[in-house]
């Protein structure tokens, strides 16, 4: 008796150890890396900054090609992805329109208040990993 | 020897809880390093934008200013009260970037306005502003002279109105009507 409880002692034993070694196992290799969603962040944030500061210089297919990330307008679109973070960009919207100096212009709105609103500049994209 | 053995069960027990604690706190700590450097990548890109913005806010305001002060009309004001005019720019610009839960803040000082309309040709804008980020010891301070001049012509209806460092000198040939 005293054997046979000893051995079922250590099958016990050795049976929860394979358990937790499988749990431990899983969770850790299930957790995402740590550096993912902040590149996915920065990719973002340099793709909307280079297509609001040089228009036409990089599509979504583009990008796709150069990151092997993809990206997408609105949340919505990226339900399926298993990793998916949202990039922000604020730019100030031009002075009266001006993208070049110097710049001719007339009176109007746009020398009497600010280009800007509590909305006006800010430019928002998901970026996932499907 | 069943003493014995008791000992190393004892002991594998042991290891096996503090291993099993170990790694669940192992994976929160993983969990909560990633937010935190999440929240950490998203504060850096905010602090940067947040310059450039502010920068771009006080071309903005200090031309509307001197074009309103100064401009086609010709009253020149002294003092030209600039200081609400910037505030409400600033303010603005604080709300556009006060979102997705990190807040923007600013503390402003601006010299030499008094002197843009009735020095127009060589008036100088000092600007000090003092940006700061939701209490991340992000605060950032930008001092930045910019020269801020106003030319009329008596033969034309045009005036101009330029900002250096824009970053390059930005110039705005305004035609009054």
């Amino acid at each position: 008796m005293r054997v046979k409880g000893l051995i079922l002692t250590i099958d016990g034993l050795l049976a929860l150890l394979a358990v937790s070694i499988a749990i431990s196992t899983i969770f850790i290799y299930s957790a995402k890396p740590l550096e993912k969603p902040t590149t996915l962040m920065e990719l973002g944030r340099d793709y909307l900054y280079l297509s609001q500061n040089y228009p036409g210089i990089i599509n979504a297919n583009e990008f796709n090609l150069l990151t092997g990330h993809k990206v997408f307008q609105k949340e919505k679109d990226v339900e399926d992805s298993p990793l998916a973070v949202k990039s922000v960009y604020f730019k100030y919207p031009s002075i009266c329109g001006c993208s070049y100096f110097p710049c001719e212009i007339s009176e109007g709105n746009c020398l009497n208040l600010p280009e800007t609103d509590e909305s006006d500049g800010k430019h928002e994209i998901m970026v996932s990993v499907k | 020897m069943r003493g014995f053995f008791s000992a190393i069960v004892f002991a594998i027990i042991t290891f096996i809880l503090i291993t099993s604690v170990a790694t669940v706190y192992s994976i929160q700590g993983r969990e909560e390093a990633m937010i935190t450097q999440l929240i950490a990548a998203k504060v850096g890109q905010r602090r940067l934008d947040a310059i450039d913005y502010f920068n771009k806010t006080i071309v903005d305001a200090i031309v509307d200013t001197v074009y309103e002060s100064c401009g086609c009309s010709g009253a020149a004001t002294n003092p030209i009260p600039y200081y609400n005019r910037m505030n409400d720019y600033f303010d603005k610009s604080s709300k556009a970037l006060s979102q997705d839960g990190i807040r923007v803040s600013y503390s402003l000082s601006v010299n030499g306005f008094a002197r843009a309309c009735s020095e127009p040709d060589n008036a100088i804008i000092y600007y000090s502003a003092n940006i700061f980020l939701r209490g991340v010891n992000a605060s950032i301070t930008q001092t930045q002279n910019r020269r801020v001049w106003l030319k009329t012509y008596s033969d034309s209806n045009k005036i101009e109105i330029g900002v250096s460092d824009y970053p390059s000198n930005a110039v705005f040939n305004i035609t009054c009507s």
